[in-house]
């Protein structure tokens, strides 16, 4: 079955096109596109499923881990024939050849399954939510054209497929959150997320050159393989490796909305509601951890580019998570929520853990698109109302919304058991015993301040949501922000139908138990082995694709059956000197002398921190609601900061947008009066020169002509005039005189 | 006794006795030069008669005698070169008898131009049809 | 070719016959006396071409020069001229320049062919055999033609000779010239027709306004 992977991105794109071509034109029924859009997403799923199953645990085991490539099949396009660019390395390696195929292992698998499995649920979710839109047939186009680019981006088999499905989700973004292109807001929200990703792409696409003039290819086995044999740039050292991965992570930056580039993602809650579950929450912006697992090789081998990951995403996620404290708009709280937990996924990467970041973008993926969609239940049933001062106390309006939303909500505060607690406690674990980098401690604090905030707006979500009394039922204030006009007061939010709420319990499960493939080491007591669950468990199953600095391979699977728990956070700097640098688990280690006991202690820290967020968010926003106000005047200059997004748009409005007109109108100015006055003057200067030849033309010349016509018309007219007598007998006397000449001419000699 | 009726003689008379001789005998004796300058006079006439007459018809005329003219040429050269003993002398005949052809139909055409221009003109003066002129 | 005998004194009475009459049909005043010199200027040039043994040639001459051209003449004299010159004072000479140039013109071709005849006379002497022998020759050709009935005068074959050639080598020419005439004949008719005649064949000029 595993052959079969080249359809799984195609059944959506031709499920996309069918709906884009022919759903206006053949009037297709809702009923018809969606079913088309969902059929084709499912057939996909089922494909990704049988064909995960089958290399990775069933019949195909033989070869497993070695990546399954279609080309070993057949199934790949010459795209670039080796011929066009030749690059010198050294190697022995011949010219560049890119081809177009698919390629199954590890990584691409877990994201084939998150992509269509979550994308799944939400475009059942959309045919719901979506009901009675004018451009049904088209959303479900451009989705499905989305899920094509996604689907290529992770199951390419080279880096410019991976550009390639970059840039049609960047596209697809665009068109989606422009969906509503009557609005001014949208189109500048999808207008502003597309530039701002293509800065990234920038990155990325010189990262890509250096990819090939280093390695000469662009197939990730080639690469990977070379990359092996480079020496590792340790902190300070800059190389071709740093250059490389600070392209990529560029790249990274403006796809997953990293600091500074995180400003589009807030602004991009314009589009429908499953749009910023799927690609805002889901799919897209994973996109960057994707391809920074992917090429974990490279990043390993620049220690300083894998502190500057680390950094960012931490400033990252405390930076958004302040500011998603403040934000009453359901979906910008989610936005910013979503900034912040990339940030935690970057900041995993960033400490060396790049698998347990795969772990948090799988739980992440289920309760982000839970809660997105959850949200899109709540403004359904809120008839379009997404101010949650507005809202309040929907529990019993909407109970499958609510119980699911519950879930989601446990989930991203790290309760144990749900999903988001296994990943979220491993991620912070790993930055306070990292040896990849210094500065660990640093950002476990600050990760664990983020967690803090994390819970506390949740929870305020939650009780502004769904707890509470009804405010809808008040009169609405003063000044309005959002809703257009009609009366609350005769509004009563209603459950959303089946469509949409099945959906949501199913990722509700998912948020509930998906967690379970990543149970850590520290559970070693209760569940007998390092990571429990053999092949299954997150961390075996990716081992294959992270390459081990200690060992100069690639992982071996199964490796955590035996060995001890530190063996695989091998320290590639113990060689490097990183015993100068503090590491915060090795401290505490010091003082318990227990390794299990400093995890335990660190995963008892992350809950009652969880617990201090819930907590607080309680006491706000449930006990005594007045608290909220009287704090935000205690921190007025941090609140204000917080509700303004730290003025991020505005300084790049004043720094880039403005400077950029400045000098666009600088630049026109010159244009304008430099070039096209030359031009100008140029075109006067002929004109005059005209004129003068003109002049001459006119005067001079004409003036000999007509003097010399004048002159033999004076002459020779009167001759001609008086040789036309009229007078038959004058012609023939010319005539015969003329013919007597003529004889006399003819016969000359021998006249003469 | 016929040398003083050809008056042309009587240039001749202050010349010598053998002079005389050659000129009677060639008097006498005419050929082709004899047809050839008659035909020449002839010829003389017809222009000065074309050029000078007011008369349309009389100018038709003169151009018959310039035709006829040219008639008596041919017909001496088909006598002289018979005697001679050329083979193709008889062609001047033949061109005569096209020539008499053509003298024929162009004097029909003419008279008829003649009388539509006397029908519109009344005249048949050939200066006064003159407005061709400037 | 030489003509002799009275051949040669009926060569000059024709001769100056025809120049006379040439003469006065260009001087006459009345323009049937000019039709009527030319008849007899004509006749007597017929007498010259049966003198140079051309007699199918004289006849033609005769018959339809005269027989017909000079009766057209006549006819047209009657129909356009009659009342003109009845006055008698009207011009019959083109005014005086052109007439000058005319005449200078004349005595200038005049003077050509005096000198053609003092240039050639003595050429043509050289080339020819002397004067009696030809003569000779000429008698012993008449004397070879058949004998007529009465047996005095011979029958010649002048009209047998251009007959054979006409209808032979000149058969081309013989047929281009009937075409010609033909065509003569249809253009005169249409020249000459009146409005009423025209219009009676309903075959009005479409550029004349109909009067």
């Amino acid at each position: 079955m595993y052959k079969y992977i080249w359809l799984v991105p195609l059944l959506p794109l031709i499920g996309a096109a069918i709906n884009g071509l022919l759903g206006r034109k053949l009037r297709f029924s809702e009923t018809v596109i969606g079913g088309i859009a969902v059929g084709s997403v499912a057939l996909s799923f089922l494909i990704s499923v049988a064909a995960v199953v089958s290399y990775g645990l069933g019949g195909g085991h033989a070869h497993w881990p070695t990546p399954y490539l279609t080309s070993q099949d057949g199934f790949s396009f010459s795209w670039i024939p080796g011929g066009a660019i030749s690059v010198n390395n050294g190697a022995s390696y011949a010219l560049l050849n890119i081809e177009w195929s698919y390629q199954l292992d590890p990584l691409s698998a877990i994201f084939m399954l998150i992509v269509t499995g979550v994308g799944l649920c939400i475009f059942i979710f959309a045919t719901g939510y979506m009901h009675g839109e004018t451009g049904f047939y088209r959303f479900f186009a451009y989705m499905g054209l989305f899920m094509f680019a996604m689907l290529v981006l992770v199951m390419g088999s080279n880096f410019l497929m991976m550009f390639v499905g970059w840039e049609g989700v960047g596209l697809c973004s665009y068109l989606l959150i422009g969906y509503y292109f009557d609005r001014e807001e949208a189109a500048n929200a999808s207008r502003k997320a597309f530039i701002t990703n293509r800065i990234g792409d920038f990155g990325f696409a010189l990262a890509i050159f250096g990819i090939i003039a280093t390695f000469g290819s662009a197939q990730y086995g080639d690469v990977f393989n070379l990359a092996k044999g480079y020496p590792i740039e340790t902190l300070g050292h800059w190389g071709v490796m740093s250059w490389i991965a600070l392209g990529l992570f560029i790249g990274a930056c403006g796809k997953s909305a990293q600091l500074p580039l995180h400003v589009w993602l807030p602004d991009a809650m314009a589009g429908p509601t499953p749009v910023s579950a799927l690609i805002h929450a889901a799919t897209m912006v994973t996109a960057g951890l994707y391809m920074v697992t992917r090429t974990n090789v490279i990043f390993q081998h620049s220690q300083t580019m894998l502190l500057v990951v680390a950094l960012v995403g931490t400033a990252t996620a405390i930076f958004a998570a302040i500011i998603g404290i403040t934000q009453n708009d359901i979906k910008k709280v989610l936005a910013y929520s979503t900034v912040s937990q990339l940030g935690f996924m970057f900041m995993a990467c960033g400490v060396g853990a790049f698998a347990i970041a795969i772990f948090h973008v799988m739980t992440h993926a289920f309760f982000k698109a839970l809660m997105f969609l959850g949200a899109g239940s709540v403004i359904h049933g809120m008839h379009h109302e997404q101010d949650m001062r507005r809202m309040g106390g929907l529990k019993k309006y909407m109970p499958y919304t609510y119980w699911t939303f519950f879930a989601g909500w446990l989930a991203i505060c790290g309760i144990i058991p749900f999903s988001g607690f296994w990943s979220k406690d491993e991620i912070l674990w790993k930055a306070a015993s990292t040896t990849y980098v210094p500065l660990g401690w640093l950002v476990w604090l600050v990760g664990t301040i983020a967690a803090t905030c994390t819970a506390f707006y949740m929870t305020r979500l939650m009780a502004m949501t769904f707890w509470g009394r009804e405010r809808f039922l008040e009169k609405p204030e003063t000044h309005d922000i959002h809703g257009g006009g009609h009366d609350h007061a005769a509004h009563v939010p209603h459950e959303s139908p089946p469509s949409m709420w099945v959906p949501l319990v199913v990722l509700a499960v998912l948020a509930t138990i998906g967690g379970f493939v990543g149970i850590g080491p520290a559970f070693q007591a209760v569940t007998g082995v390092e990571h429990p669950g053999g092949k299954l468990n997150i961390v075996n199953w990716l081992n294959p694709i992270i390459w081990n600095p200690e060992t100069g391979e690639f992982n071996v699977p199964h490796e955590g059956e035996h060995g001890s728990v530190i063996s695989h956070t091998a320290p590639v700097a113990e060689s490097h000197g990183s015993s100068s640098w503090f590491n915060l688990a090795h401290a505490v280690e010091g003082v318990t002398h227990s390794h299990l006991l400093t995890e335990w202690l660190f995963i008892v820290i992350s809950l009652v921190v969880a617990g201090i967020g819930i907590g607080f968010g309680v006491l706000f926003y449930v006990k005594n609601p007045s608290l909220p106000d009287i704090w935000a005047q205690r921190l007025r200059p941090l609140y204000q900061a917080s509700y303004n997004k730290f003025w991020v748009d505005e300084f790049y409005g004043w720094a880039v947008t403005r400077r950029t007109m400045d000098a666009a109108r600088a630049v026109f100015a010159f244009d304008s009066r430099l070039v096209d006055g030359i031009v100008n003057g140029l075109a006067t200067l002929s004109r005059g020169l005209s004129r003068v030849v003109g002049a001459i033309d006119k005067y001079f010349v004409d003036g000999i002509v007509n003097t010399i016509a004048a002159f033999i018309k004076r002459l020779m007219s009167p001759l001609f005039r008086a040789a036309q007598t009229g007078f038959t007998q004058n012609y023939a006397l010319m005539m015969v005189l003329g013919l007597m000449i003529a004889v006399v001419l003819f016969f000359a000699r021998d006249i003469f | 006794m016929l040398n003083s009726f050809i008056p042309i003689l009587a240039l001749f008379q202050a010349a010598e006795g053998g002079r005389w001789a050659q000129t009677w005998q060639a008097a006498s004796h005419p050929d082709l030069s004899k047809f050839l300058v008659i035909g020449a006079l002839l010829f003389i006439i017809g222009v000065a008669g074309v050029l000078t007459r007011r008369n349309i018809i009389v100018i038709f005329m003169s151009i018959e005698l310039i035709l006829n003219a040219a008639n008596l040429n041919f017909i001496a050269f088909s006598r002289y070169l018979t005697s001679i003993g050329n083979v193709n002398a008889v062609a001047g005949q033949i061109f005569a008898v096209f020539v008499i052809v053509v003298a024929a139909a162009e004097a029909a055409i003419g008279l008829g131009i003649v009388i539509a221009l006397y029908r519109n003109k009344e005249t048949i003066w050939v200066d006064e049809i003159d407005l061709l002129k400037w | 070719m030489t003509l002799s005998g009275y051949e040669a004194l009926f060569f000059w009475i024709f001769a100056l016959a025809a120049i006379f009459a040439g003469l006065l049909t260009v001087m006459a005043r009345n323009a049937v006396h000019s039709a009527l010199f030319l008849i007899s200027s004509l006749v007597s040039v017929a007498a010259l071409f049966v003198l140079a043994g051309a007699e199918f040639i004289a006849g033609v001459q005769i018959l339809v020069y005269v027989g017909g051209v000079m009766v057209l003449f006549l006819f047209v004299i009657m129909l356009v001229n009659v009342g003109a010159e009845e006055k008698g004072n009207e011009e019959i000479f083109n005014n005086q320049r052109q007439v000058a140039a005319s005449l200078i013109f004349c005595f200038l071709l005049v003077g050509g062919v005096l000198y053609a005849v003092n240039k050639g006379y003595s050429g043509l002497q050289k080339v020819n055999p002397p004067a009696e022998t030809l003569a000779e020759q000429q008698a012993a050709r008449d004397q070879s033609h058949a004998v007529s009935a009465t047996k005095v005068s011979r029958i010649t074959d002048d009209t047998q000779r251009v007959g054979a050639s006409l209808y032979r080598y000149a058969a081309l020419p013989f047929e281009i010239a009937s075409v010609l005439l033909l065509v003569a004949i249809i253009g005169s008719v249409m020249l000459a027709r009146t409005l009423k005649q025209e219009s009676a064949a309903d075959d009005l000029d479409p550029d004349e306004p109909k009067s």
